[in-house]
């Protein structure tokens, strides 16, 4: 009788990570996936496969080109992720050597369609834009420059990104 | 006799042996491998790739001089994930299996820019460049023109071309396979596949009569390289861009994926079994009627199995009905290398693209003499239909777009006056339009089978991907037409060809290996 109430009314309540010790919404819950932008706001994505190799249920297609900007070799130039596929494992999220592919913690995902359900590059940097607007998933990744695997340690050892936020 | 002694560390990285030996040297107790190489004059990472034991190396190759750069690799940029190489690089591998986890180079690295303008099929990516310059011996000791040098000095040393002179030979793209890592890259290739998805089979070029053997790299039904795979008893380690690039057609969308029967004016499309029976049943009859005005088209594109089975076939029907060899393409002279700086050929010979542009003219053609006993051309199967002598004409076909096309629109306008004509071909031509059965080939790479060389050389040739929509590989069809169960299982119709046919008797276990087998002593 004492104790503070478990009950979430959703969907009037929702869950919020992190808002109290008995949120139902774990810090490191695997949601809709999002592609992280860069300071110039492009994709940060490199299209090196990496996600799709790694991923289980092979629910991502990439197609790769020459990248149009100076700075980098290759860019996707289409970059699609089969929500309904997915099995929210989060390997994409491990394998990517640029920090550009993030599971969020949107969870609630309809939609009408199998095809709605086919999330490509636009609707995955949309879901970037509306997570860092709500606050609710701060980019949590460094630098997302190739290359940084080729950089010394930084000291007193390697903060993985999930220890790093929270 | 000669014997060589390997040393080795104790742990031999990790896979230790058991066959070593305790030698001295100065003093020194040491393990050691001993190596038996005959009286054969070779290096040491030779001999010891010959007693199982692998000295990494990035410079040297089998078909190159010597150079041993030595100290190379520092200023490696770490890009493995945007590099098309990774997968099948060298230096992934070398790294891999001796190499530490950090690098040495506190240097700032050294990033010059990519140089695309280095020739029309290959790239540049010079900050990956770990300068064994194998890519400048190849022009210089194979293709001749040595269109590429070392520029600069030390640090700032970089791949490059002279102002103007790009890398354009047709042997250019080879430099693609040398280069032990992703600096020189194929545009074709370029970030369309992680080599990781390709599924290779091993396979034999289809664009010249030298026969390379190739590596043919597909994955989700559509061929994206094809790679030379090193025979000493074909073309050696290399192929040339003409081969190389040449199999585009076998993705196409313009290929002819269902078989069509002609209804009125148009090619209405009819399920297999309909088109076999009507096929089998109209040939029949036209033989009945008059045996000699029924001619088959063998094309050299053909592989000795199909071409075996559709003579079997024809010849079957009645020892009257005519065999012809289709038009065995010629473009030009057989194109040597190396060159000199102006083009001309010097000798010794490193390379030949021969100019007879089919695969398998000779095999065909021994077909086609076992079976009646002399070669008909295509010209005279043309002559015969102009003179209105023929009533049936079977066009196996199967050739790749080329300039020029394989029927001319005079020839086809003669084509046209046979009342049952039957077109097997991969795409459209002059002559595909007045068919009365139209039929999908299959392309070779999506054949097994064999193909015998300019110089007598058999081949095995192997599908790397199933044919489109409901193509049948040729094949497939004429056992179909012979009322034949199965797949064409091309070891079983092999050995069977070399019961039938003495040219092939050399192939009588089915089995040809890696390597070919020689049909004749050439």
């Amino acid at each position: 009788m004492l104790k503070p109430s478990v009950t979430q009314q959703f969907p009037e309540e929702r869950p919020q990570k992190d808002k109290t010790f008995f949120s139902l919404l774990p810090a490191n819950y695997r949601g809709v996936h999002r592609l992280n932008r860069d300071e110039q706001g492009r994709t940060k994505c490199v299209a090196c496969y990496m996600c799709s190799t790694a991923c289980p249920a092979h629910c991502i297609d990439i197609v790769a080109a020459p990248s149009p900007w100076p700075d980098r070799e290759k860019y996707p130039e289409t970059f699609v992720i089969d929500e309904l596929r997915c099995i929210y494992c989060g390997m994409c999220e491990q394998a990517c050597p640029v920090d550009a592919i993030e599971l969020t913690t949107l969870f609630d995902l309809t939609g009408f369609s199998r095809e709605e359900m086919m999330f490509d590059k636009e609707k995955l940097l949309s879901v970037f834009d509306e997570t860092v607007k709500m606050g609710t998933d701060p980019v949590r990744t460094r630098t997302g420059r190739l290359s940084v695997a080729s950089e010394l340690p930084p000291e007193g050892g390697v903060t993985t990104s999930s220890t790093a936020q929270m | 006799m000669a014997t060589v002694y390997v040393t080795l560390p104790p742990s031999n990285n990790g896979h230790p042996r058991t066959d070593t030996i305790d030698i001295e040297v100065g003093g020194e107790k040491l393990k050691a491998v001993a190596i038996d190489i005959g009286d054969a004059r070779l290096n040491l990472i030779e001999a010891a790739a010959r007693g199982g034991i692998e000295i990494p190396y990035f410079c040297w190759h089998p078909a190159l001089t010597v150079v041993a750069s030595c100290r190379m690799l520092l200023n490696h940029p770490l890009d493995c994930p945007v590099c098309d190489k990774a997968g099948e690089c060298m230096l992934q591998d070398h790294s891999y299996h001796h190499g530490r986890a950090t690098s040495r180079m506190i240097e700032e690295k050294f990033s010059p820019p990519n140089k695309p303008h280095i020739g029309s099929n290959v790239t540049l990516f010079t900050d990956r460049c770990i300068m064994c310059t194998r890519c400048v011996r190849f022009t210089r000791e194979v293709s001749g023109q040595a269109e590429l040098q070392v520029t600069h000095r030390g640090h700032h040393t970089e791949i490059d071309i002279f102002p103007g002179e790009p890398l354009n030979n047709k042997l250019a793209s080879n430099v693609v396979d040398l280069c032990p890592v992703g600096a020189l890259c194929s545009k074709d290739f370029l970030y369309k596949q992680r080599v990781w998805y390709l599924k290779t089979q091993k396979s034999v070029c289809a664009d010249c009569s030298t026969g390379c053997s190739i590596n043919v790299d597909g994955n989700k039904n559509v061929v994206y390289r094809l790679h030379p795979r090193d025979n000493p008893l074909a073309q050696g380690h290399f192929m040339c861009d003409d081969g190389r690039l040449g199999y585009h057609y076998v993705n196409s969308p313009e290929r002819f994926n269902r078989p069509r029967i002609r209804r009125g004016a148009e090619l209405a499309p009819a399920p297999w079994a309909e088109v076999v029976r009507g096929l089998r049943q109209e040939l029949a009859d036209a033989v009945k009627r008059d045996a000699s005005a029924v001619l088959g088209v063998l094309s050299p594109f053909l592989t000795c199995e199909e071409a075996y089975l559709i003579a079997k076939y024809l010849k079957g029907l009645s020892g009257q009905v005519r065999l012809a060899l289709g038009p065995v393409p010629v473009v030009g002279e057989d194109d040597t290398y190396p060159k000199d700086r102006r083009g001309h050929p010097i000798q010794p010979v490193k390379f030949t693209i021969r100019a007879e542009k089919c695969p398998n003219r000779r095999g065909v053609e021994e077909v086609l003499r076992h079976f009646q006993g002399d070669v008909i051309g295509f010209d005279e199967a043309v002559r015969s239909a102009q003179a209105g002598q023929l009533q049936a004409l079977y066009l196996a076909a199967g050739y790749p777009p080329r300039p020029g096309g394989w029927v001319s629109e005079q020839q086809a306008a003669s084509l046209k006056k046979v009342p049952l004509l039957v077109v097997q071909d991969l795409l459209p031509s002059p002559v595909s339009g007045h068919a009365k059965y139209l039929l999908p080939a299959g392309a070779w790479a999506e054949k097994d089978g064999t193909f015998v060389n300019h110089a007598g050389l058999a081949q095995a040739i192997h599908w790397a991907v199933t044919p489109t929509g409901e193509t049948r590989s040729d094949g497939q069809v004429f056992l179909d037409l012979l009322e034949r169960r199965g797949l064409a299982h091309a070891p079983t119709l092999r050995k069977e060809l070399a019961q039938e046919v003495p040219f092939f008797a050399a192939l009588a276990s089915g089995e040809i290996g890696d390597h070919g087998i020689a049909l004749t002593a050439t």
